[in-house]
């Protein structure tokens, strides 16, 4: 049985808003990033599956429980992450853990305490005097302490300094060493790709793609910038795969996809002063779609 | 599990129940402190019998006596306060801290939202009734410092009275704010109605349509009927606690079926 089961899953709040036909899996032990820009759906996709929202259409299961009519049992073995972390400024981390506890039966603190201490958290600080990295650290402490079967985290590093980040990330690799599994979601690739083995592309509510996190990264181009020692007998932007090639006197950029074999064939014979290859990232390749959208829609308007 | 709710929302309001609680009493010491200066005073009472039954409705009959002043001087105001503090709570338990995104943790442990709605509503419930037993224990013992000695029963039945007519409107902004997650909404509406109400039962002696239908006023028993005086009657508080449940109750499933923002 697969751990998130969902089949068409839509919450639309209005046409071309919120998430449309969602149909994915998640396995058991597996940590899968969901991906994509601000506004995208990540958001609506994940509070749907905790059965805040209800869904328009479709359904989608979880632990093989539904999500919305099953929505208690659901957070009996779901811990959950909010993407904006909204809790009584006048509370402390201790106090929220303890409530926790007593909501779920008396669970014990032990494990939350630890991750506590390895966050460097300040237990008894009131929320309000907190920073927004530490407030965050709460949250994921909360989403963790129990040892979820599922953990369902709406960008857990957000705010969060690059030293605390690593911890992050070995907390959820080790749960998902435990058999655990971890669903999250961030619009930095960067960071998905140091720890999922999935992703999930949304781009407007849709679900784009679902791949492997290598063959994802393959797919997207890389960015050639290089500076040749003479004049160049090759012409770099005709070769197959390369795109958005500008050449200005020595000087070269573009962007390639594929494998490096065919541009450094191509480059043999010449002599470079410099050279680099660096891989996009998420962001830029969004920035391209919505740049190549982006005059269409104005023409719509306009009409 | 609606215990434990029940206990974390108890623990989050007892700064402001405390406080109110404080303000209650030193209302109720302030406003008795003046009766030793009216008791007996025949002068007075000679005054207000010259004076039209509309005028003597709104100033209070009796005022030399410890019932009609308690009655009339500072139960009369009790309503609007109950009735504001109760419509505050009501609206900010559900919808309240929905718009500040606060119920998302709560809703994202194993508990159940009718079981949250029904430990905020008995929390709102418990608070009312806290700040009616600060309101009968400073009136009793004020009026023992001040020379205005009242009988205990019919002192907690008048008190049971005012704190139910609130719990009504309370309970109907908590119904209100569950079912639509607009805190502003309820609180207009509960405590519009709520203090609304208590001007129109003191137009109730003049306007005969009022006076007609008073007696779905729930502050008719509270408060023209003289429960201080003539003994208050259970059945209007019963069935006011029984109303303001069955609010709550017909909202649940509007609760349990709509989105929650964050």
């Amino acid at each position: 049985m697969n751990v998130i089961e969902t089949s068409g899953l839509s919450k639309r709040y209005a046409p071309g808003v919120g998430v449309n036909a969602l149909t994915l899996s998640v396995g058991a032990g597996e940590i899968f990033g969901f991906i994509g820009p601000n506004g995208a759906g990540k958001t609506t996709a994940i509070r749907t599956l905790m059965g805040f929202l209800r869904p328009t259409g479709g359904n989608a299961h979880i632990l093989g429980h539904d999500v919305w009519k099953e929505r208690t049992e659901v957070h009996r073995r779901v811990g959950y992450l909010p993407g904006d972390l909204h809790l009584p400024r006048d509370h402390s981390a201790r106090e929220l853990m303890t409530r926790s506890c007593r909501l779920r039966g008396g669970a014990s603190a032990d494990y939350g305490l630890e991750i506590a201490r390895r966050l460097e958290l300040r237990l008894d600080a009131r929320l309000g005097s907190l920073s927004k990295g530490n407030r965050q650290k709460i949250g994921v402490t909360l989403a963790l302490m129990h040892r979820p079967e599922l953990l369902i985290l709406d960008e857990p590093t957000d705010g969060l300094d690059p030293l605390v980040q690593d911890t992050v990330l070995a907390l959820l690799r080790e749960a998902a060493a435990e058999g655990r599994t971890v669903f999250l979601s961030s619009h930095v690739l960067s960071e998905v790709e140091r720890i999922a083995a999935r992703v999930g592309i949304i781009r407007r509510g849709e679900l784009i793609r679902v791949e492997s996190v290598q063959a994802f990264r393959a797919s997207l181009p890389q960015l050639v910038s290089l500076r040749f020692a003479r004049p160049p007998r090759v012409n770099l932007s005709a070769l197959d795969g390369m795109t958005q090639g500008v050449a200005d006197g020595l000087d070269f950029r573009g962007a390639w996809r594929g494998g490096p074999d065919a541009l450094i064939r191509a480059l043999a014979a010449e002599s470079l002063d410099s050279f680099s290859l660096v891989p996009s990232t998420l962001e830029d390749a969004f920035m391209d779609e919505y740049r190549s959208e982006g005059p269409r829609k104005e023409a719509d308007h306009v009409a | 599990m609606w215990p434990e709710a029940w206990a974390q929302t108890m623990q989050d309001s007892r700064r402001s129940l405390l406080w109110w609680a404080i303000g209650i009493a030193l209302y109720t010491v302030m406003v008795l402190a003046f009766f030793p200066l009216l008791k007996g005073n025949t002068a007075l009472a000679d005054l207000m019998q010259t004076l039209p039954e509309s005028l003597r409705a709104l100033a209070g009959d009796n005022l030399g006596t410890p019932a009609g002043y308690v009655g009339g001087k500072l139960l009369s105001t009790i309503p609007v306060l109950l009735t504001l503090y109760a419509a505050l709570q009501g609206s900010a338990l559900i919808a309240g801290q929905e718009e500040r995104g606060w119920l998302e943790f709560p809703l994202s442990q194993p508990l159940p939202r009718g079981a949250l709605l029904l430990g905020r509503t008995v929390a709102l419930l418990t608070m009312l009734l806290a700040l009616g037993l600060t309101l009968f224990a400073s009136i009793w013992l004020a009026g023992q410092v001040f020379a205005a000695p009242l009988p205990a029963g019919r002192l907690a039945g008048t008190v049971a009275l005012h704190v139910l007519g609130a719990w009504l409107f309370g309970a109907l902004t908590l119904a209100l704010g569950a079912a639509t997650g607009r805190p502003g909404l309820a609180v207009g509406v509960g405590a519009g109605l709520g203090t609304g109400l208590v001007v129109v039962q003191s137009l109730a002696s003049q306007v005969q349509v009022l006076s007609d239908l008073a007696w779905l006023n729930p502050w008719k028993y509270a408060l023209s009927d003289l429960p201080l005086e003539r003994g208050a009657n259970a059945w209007p508080a019963v069935i006011c606690l029984l109303l303001g449940a069955a609010l709550v109750a017909l909202a649940a499933p509007a609760f349990g079926n709509r989105d929650v923002s964050q």
